[in-house]
């Protein structure tokens, strides 16, 4: 009996595993869970993100104390306190977004548009999908 | 039959997990019309349909914007009376439906209004939250008959714009926002049938019901009443947008006919079909008051949520999530 007709007997009749379909099993089940835990990591939330045209560059989490020094076409300080966020300092012409009232809901964002930066507080799974309205 | 049963598990979950990736929605997040939009699509190539709603606004923005010395709006601004400015598609269709706007809100919805805005100091150019002064009652009489949209006469043949006194001035910002939101859905419409369009809080959606919630006009935080958004825009105005605080007295950048802020409601939402509508309409209602808005709005399909003082008035059939 060559190799392939002993392999195609053992499928059939064994309910033991061989060494390789273990391997492509583990291959598989990793495969499927590095996916969903790709998906699912970005779906909580609670978290503050910082963008500069369009990049996404910071993340935080909405519940820790910190203050952000941000340097691109101009200065900016973003302060996350207490589940707030506000904008402290920003060295463009109307220093519009440091007149923002604080933001604490999902969906909530700061703009500085001079400095092309946008503070958004990130949607939960079951958080706003928007907010109207505001100093943006 | 262990290996069978693990076998069709494993060929069940691979394509589910791919799926599931495929169909995670794109969301973009930057900077235009001096304030931030998001873009939410889901669906094939949804990266390359994203980049050309980016340049579609762009274009747009470039047509329509004061602050680009560049734009139709800018050169109208500073060019002498009776000479023809060409004008790119965007602020030809810009032009128009302000045109009948201002006739249907009995001329409260006013692009022309741009140079007492300037002399409040709430244009983008000269807006820093600080006053010095106000202007004085003889400033805003002086400027008054020089913001009137029927001094801008647009030739649809030729595409030009051409006023007839120099010291009129035109700002489409009170509805090239919702404008840019309705082209883009035009884009993605053919094609998409999930997304979420936001240029600085005037929104459409298409597919499943967002949640929208609305800025509360006096803390700033969000109103308990939300907005279930469905195949349909939304766009608020409010006096807490551009202000500055004068002798303890608060003003803020929405003028009415005579040239001065309004004084009556704080903020007004508007929900419908057209994004450009609803921020039109906002504006209008921020002007025109409750009665307006209820002979306006619910005959053209459009709702609203009014915040006057401490109370929210509702205008018309306002979808709210439970």
């Amino acid at each position: 009996m060559d190799k392939k007709q002993s392999l195609l007997k053992h499928y059939k009749n064994t309910g033991y595993f061989l060494k390789p379909d273990i391997i492509i099993a583990v291959l598989l089940i990793a495969a499927i869970v590095g996916s969903l835990i790709s998906i699912f990591s970005k779906m909580p939330g609670a978290t503050v993100e910082i963008y500069h045209k369009g990049s996404l560059e910071y993340t935080y989490y909405l519940s820790e104390d910190i203050t952000i020094e941000l340097t691109y076409e101009g200065k900016n300080t973003v302060i996350i306190h207490n589940g707030e966020v506000f904008m402290d300092e920003a060295d463009c012409k109307d220093e519009l977004c440091t007149k923002f009232s604080a933001i604490s809901s999902a969906g909530q964002r700061i703009v500085c548009a001079p400095n092309g930066i946008v503070v958004l507080i990130k949607a939960k799974k079951d958080g706003l999908d928007g907010v109207t309205g505001g100093k943006a | 039959m262990k290996k069978a049963v693990l076998c069709l598990v494993l060929i069940f979950l691979c394509p589910l997990a791919l799926l599931m990736t495929a169909c995670e929605a794109k969301t973009v997040e930057n900077v235009a019309f001096g304030t931030f939009y998001s873009i939410t699509l889901k669906g094939k190539d949804s990266n390359s349909a994203i980049k050309k709603a980016e340049e579609l606004m762009l274009e747009i923005e470039n047509q329509l914007s004061t602050a680009i010395p560049t734009s139709d709006i800018a050169k109208i601004n500073s060019v002498a009376a009776n000479k023809a400015i060409p004008v790119g598609n965007h602020t030809a269709a810009v032009f128009l439906a302000a045109k009948e706007l201002y006739s249907a809100s009995n001329k409260a919805f006013n692009p022309a209004i741009f140079p007492l805005v300037e002399l409040w100091g709430f244009a983008p150019s000269n807006f820093s939250g600080i006053a010095r002064k106000i202007p004085t009652q003889a400033e805003i009489d002086a400027l008054l008959p020089f913001c009137d949209f029927e001094h801008f006469i647009f030739d649809e043949n030729a595409l030009t714009v051409t006023k007839k006194v120099s010291e009129a001035k035109l700002d489409f910002g009170g509805i090239a926002k919702g404008y840019a939101v309705d082209k883009i859905y035009e884009c993605f419409d053919i094609g998409y049938d999930e997304f979420l369009i936001n240029i600085g809080g005037n929104m459409s959606t298409k597919g499943s019901s967002k949640k929208i919630g609305i800025t509360d006009a006096e803390s700033g935080s969000i109103l308990k009443e939300v907005l279930l958004l469905t195949n349909a825009s939304v766009a608020t105005s409010g006096d807490y947008e551009r202000y500055y605080f004068y002798e303890n007295v608060r003003y803020h950048h929405i003028l009415n006919q005579s040239g001065y802020p309004t004084v009556d409601l704080q903020s007004v939402t508007v929900t419908g079909k057209s994004a450009m509508l609803c921020d039109a309409y906002s504006t209008a209602v921020m002007i025109l008051g409750i009665e307006w808005a209820n002979s306006a709005l619910p005959k053209n399909g459009y709702s609203a949520l009014l915040q006057q003082n401490s109370d929210i008035i509702f205008v018309g059939d306002f979808a709210t999530d439970g």
